[in-house]
């Protein structure tokens, strides 16, 4: 019988410890992905750091208006 | 469901005055994957997420209420980044997450569970090689100073300003 993949839950004994990895796995994990893309668009102008934006693009709510520079929402 | 229901945003920015922690982003194999938070857990009162050291999008997901029209993925009438998840992104689990937002989850209310299933490995902030594309359409986002021309026959299409 093969089991069915589930997502993982938290509970508030481990939460901080949870947000701990969590904070640390991300610097890691975005290092990485940063590695890959110097290595694949050597050249490429980083938009991010010229905007100010925080490394990243958004895949949640921000203003239909953004203001550039700016993470407040 | 009624249709005036305020729906949330399953992953909206910590600094909404709204915000509520929806899940920790842990790592399955490499990859971002949420825990959800269970019912009843909650960040203590001091908690402060700038103090991470890292953008909290990338760590944590939040959720807040949906702002409809004045968000910049909106499409169409509906949320253009949850349809834009389930056309880019394949399953990451085989049944939806128990999570704490189910009943007025924006995703789930336009797609069902077809948003539950790839809803785990979502991160509010995502490197650009992981991001999603959400298509312009040719109404939203609307910028709240412009609305179109109430002129029955405007010519080219122009707007006016209010």
């Amino acid at each position: 019988m093969t089991s069915k993949k589930k997502a993982a839950r938290i509970g508030s004994d481990q939460l901080m410890a949870g947000i701990a990895a969590a904070s640390a796995t991300a610097k890691t994990r975005i290092q990485k992905l940063d590695q890959q893309d110097i290595d694949g668009v050597a050249g490429g102008i980083d938009w991010d750091k010229i905007l100010g934006t925080g490394g990243g693009t958004t895949m949640g709510m921000f203003p239909s208006e953004p203001i550039i520079g700016s993470n407040d929402f | 469901m009624p249709m005036d229901q305020q729906l949330d945003c399953p992953s909206a920015p910590h600094q909404h005055p709204e915000a509520r922690l929806l899940g920790v982003v842990l790592e399955e194999e490499g990859e971002a994957r949420v825990a959800y938070l269970d019912k009843g857990t909650a960040l203590p009162d001091d908690f402060d997420a700038d103090a991470l050291g890292i953008d909290p999008g990338h760590a944590l997901r939040f959720s807040a209420p949906c702002a409809n029209h004045g968000c910049g993925q909106w499409r169409d009438g509906g949320c253009g980044l949850g349809k834009a998840i389930i056309a880019q992104l394949a399953p990451v689990v085989d049944v939806a997450p128990s999570c704490t937002l189910r009943k007025t989850c924006r995703w789930y209310t336009e797609n069902g569970t077809a948003s539950c299933v790839r809803c785990p490995q979502v991160t509010t902030r995502a490197h650009p090689s992981k991001a999603v594309h959400v298509p312009r359409s040719a109404y939203g986002p609307h910028p709240t100073h412009l609305t179109p021309s109430p002129t029955p026959r405007p010519e080219r299409g122009e707007t006016v300003l209010r």
